[in-house]
């Protein structure tokens, strides 16, 4: 359902006469002039093995960025950070719309399988989006916001689904460079979970038939990665 | 997710790159917003003016943790936030109502030339009930979905989608009187 333009109209013009002065935004670019002067390349993560041809190792340089541990089990790491595509594609690229479990899984089968159980679990509801290329229209990426309640009270899931090859979103960068992995299924899981505003807020990243998977859970459950795993994969 | 939030989304991974003019950016689309959000719960030009301030640079700060999805929730998050904050360092109490977020025709600095089509608005607004205003602040002033809404009041979307054709419908009207009476 649209806004309705004439009131949307109505209220940007309420807003843009608080006259929002242009300096407001002076303190934030000599922050982000000192960032920009201070920011240190990549290195090479020390005392592991490289290979160019497979991965890419990167240090984190952002203190504090990685939290505690999930789950019962000390996390393995085999040295290495996820592999990035070497190709990135934008936003602008891009168009957006709603989409639905069906039409997605018509197109994934396999991919989407595992989100079968948002269309069937009463505990659970889901909103789908696909994200084509303007150019091709191919499916890029799909996007399924899920609400699941638990026992622990309500999870918030944001699940990314990528088919672009040797490409990927600039947004996913970020998941490129979690450094804690644990082994699911055979799988590799690089995940990060900290604690913020009183919830417990999980990002992970997987790749499995054929699709690269990007999560993001905020819940009070600390374990709600974990848990996320499980039921959509119906394994640990 | 509506454009704005998704131009914002856009905006803010150019930011984590280091773009500095994506800051006027999100200063021209949302800069409004979240001045009308920090007045209405610092209920002071300066305070919020400070506090939009801050909220930039942690925009700046936390651009590297936006994943994608609702920039505009990500950027007026951070504004709430910043604003409260400053409230709880000044030894004060934030005591927000639902009409505070319309009445900024009386703030200070606001726009003269504006004032008065913003003052039918808020009269407009002013003489719905409680919910229905309650439902023209998500979903314009925080520009929540239907589903995001419904989350929120626990009500079902359908509802949702009614109860809010209803209130623009009425507002509307509303507005046709008060357009009439200023002449």
């Amino acid at each position: 359902m649209k806004k309705d333009a004439y009131i949307e109209n109505l209220m940007q013009d309420y807003f843009d006469g608080t006259l929002a002065d242009p300096s407001l935004v002076l303190p934030a670019k000599r922050v982000l002039a000192q960032r920009k002067k201070t920011k240190r390349p990549f290195y090479l993560k020390i005392g592991a093995a490289v290979s160019f041809a497979c991965v890419l190792l990167i240090v984190a340089v952002s203190v504090g960025l990685f939290g505690r541990n999930i789950g019962g089990n000390a996390p393995e790491s085999d040295g290495s950070s996820p592999a990035a595509p070497s190709a990135v594609y934008t936003a602008a690229s891009l168009d957006v719309a709603r989409s639905d479990y069906t039409s997605l899984g018509d197109l994934y089968p396999e991919a989407f399988a595992p989100f079968r159980i948002l269309e069937t679990s009463s505990h659970a509801q889901a909103e789908y989006f696909a994200y084509t290329d303007k150019a091709s229209g191919d499916l890029m990426y799909a996007e399924i916001r899920a609400k699941i309640l638990t026992s622990d009270g309500m999870t918030d899931a944001v699940i990314r689904v990528e088919f672009a090859e040797g490409a990927t979103y600039e947004g996913f960068n970020g998941y490129y460079e979690l450094e804690n992995v644990r082994s699911f299924g055979g799988n590799n899981v690089f995940y990060e979970t900290h604690f913020q505003d009183a919830e417990w807020v999980s990002c992970g990243y997987f790749e499995e038939y054929g699709a690269r998977y990007f999560i993001d859970v905020t819940s009070p459950d600390e374990d709600s990665l974990n848990n996320l795993l499980s039921f959509f994969f119906g394994r640990i | 997710m509506s454009e704005l939030s998704a131009k914002i989304a856009e905006l803010l991974f150019r930011l984590h790159r280091g773009d500095e003019n994506a800051l006027d950016e999100i200063l021209r689309l949302a800069g409004g917003r979240m001045l009308a959000l920090a007045l209405s719960i610092t209920k002071n030009r300066a305070d919020a003016e400070d506090a939009v301030q801050t909220a930039f640079i942690k925009i700046v700060q936390a651009s590297g943790k936006f994943r994608g999805g609702n920039g505009y929730g990500f950027v007026m998050k951070i504004t709430q936030n910043a604003a409260l904050d400053l409230l709880k360092s000044r030894g004060r109490r934030a005591e927000v109502c639902i009409d505070d977020f319309f009445s900024l025709s009386s703030s200070e600095g606001y726009d003269e030339e504006n004032i008065l089509s913003a003052l039918t608005l808020e009269q407009a607004i002013g003489r719905l009930p409680v919910y229905g205003k309650t439902l023209i602040y998500y979903r314009y002033y925080m520009d929540m979905t239907v589903r995001e809404i419904a989350a929120k009041t626990g009500k079902s979307k359908s509802q949702i989608q009614r109860d809010l054709e209803e209130t623009e419908k009425t507002l509307k009207n509303l507005l046709a009187e008060g357009d009439k009476r200023t002449f």
